[in-house]
């Protein structure tokens, strides 16, 4: 006997998407960015030519200007190289975020005054400890972290050190 | 036995297990996300000697090719992963100079050698990346710099870890 067809639906079966493929090349991801990739992040700061291996083709610049930083333990004496002229002396804290935060202040004025500058004599002590050097070059070549502002300016990137 | 009762020990049926892959996909995808944020490109391996811990900086530039020089806190100078140099007390001898000197010409040599024999047109580089713990003096620094200068390598790059 024929059957009136009920008009009740039938109940749609929901199918679950398929997460197995995506889980893969997630894993597959995940395993290469781990293999390739450093545990610590590793970058360097490059110094140029020493003073006395330029050739006299680099040495003449028609600018009266050459930015001359002396690093002993004690203080650091920025000048211009060119006019043996002091432009200022600070003294050193190496400890004290401060002193840092001074220094890239004075930098930044001396860019400020010369923007065309790129490069800069650093001269330092035998005694100078590394790390505390690094520090330094840090604040030579950009200017620091500002809250609120992106990025960091950069500054004098050529570093040169003096024999 | 009553028909009730066959009713009640009847086994349900099996229904296939599943396991709930969406959790684990949400912690693979923010796994994901974090190894992408913090993965660097770098074409160099590098190598840091046990024991040695280089500067902290806030440099973001990327490891160029180049030879490697790495110095220890116990003056122990390695060329390329290879020990060359142990400096007892931190004094320079000619004989330690002349050994590092020899050391940094064979692979110059070798790196000139190879350049010609694969007719390669990049010149060749100079590149030193300095690899040195960070308690060291600047003294060393400089004398590694005059050492490698000699020879050619005039392009130092200071390698440092992330602040």
């Amino acid at each position: 006997m024929y059957n009136v067809p009920s008009a009740r639906r039938k109940k749609r079966k929901f199918n679950p998407l398929n997460l197995v493929p995506i889980l893969d090349v997630i894993f597959i991801l995940i395993f290469f960015l781990l293999a390739s990739s450093q545990l610590m992040r590793i970058f360097e700061i490059g110094s140029d030519l020493p003073i006395f291996r330029l050739s006299t083709e680099e040495q003449e610049k028609p600018d009266e200007f050459e930015l001359k930083i002396e690093v002993t333990e004690t203080s650091i004496t920025l000048s211009n190289y060119k006019k043996k002229k002091i432009i200022k002396r600070i003294d050193v804290d190496w400890e004290n975020p401060d002193f840092y935060a001074e220094f890239n202040d004075v930098i930044k004025g001396i860019k400020a005054d010369h923007p065309d500058e790129e490069r800069v004599l650093v001269s330092s002590d035998n005694k100078v400890n590394y790390q505390h050097l690094v520090n330094l070059l840090d604040q030579i070549r950009h200017t620091r972290h500002e809250a609120g502002k992106p990025g960091r300016t950069e500054l004098f990137r050529q570093i040169m050190f003096e024999e | 036995m009553s028909r009730r009762g066959f009713k009640k020990f009847r086994r349900k049926k099996d229904t296939p297990f599943e396991v709930e892959l969406n959790s684990l996909l949400d912690v693979l995808v923010i796994l994901l996300i974090f190894l992408i944020k913090n993965y660097t490109y770098s074409e160099v391996e590098l190598s840091i000697p046990k024991g040695v811990r280089i500067p902290s900086s806030e440099s973001q530039t990327i490891v160029h090719k180049g030879i490697t020089i790495q110095m220890s806190k116990e003056f122990h100078i390695f060329v390329e992963n290879k020990l060359i140099v142990e400096l007892g007390d931190g004094e320079w001898s000619n004989e330690n100079k002349v050994k590092l000197r020899n050391e940094l010409m064979s692979i110059r040599d070798k790196i000139e050698k190879t350049t010609f024999e694969s007719d390669e047109t990049i010149p060749f580089s100079g590149v030193v990346n300095l690899i040195m713990d960070r308690d060291l003096n600047f003294e060393h620094i400089k004398k590694l710099m005059d050492v490698s200068a000699d020879i050619g390598f005039e392009q130092f790059k200071f390698i440092v870890i992330e602040t």
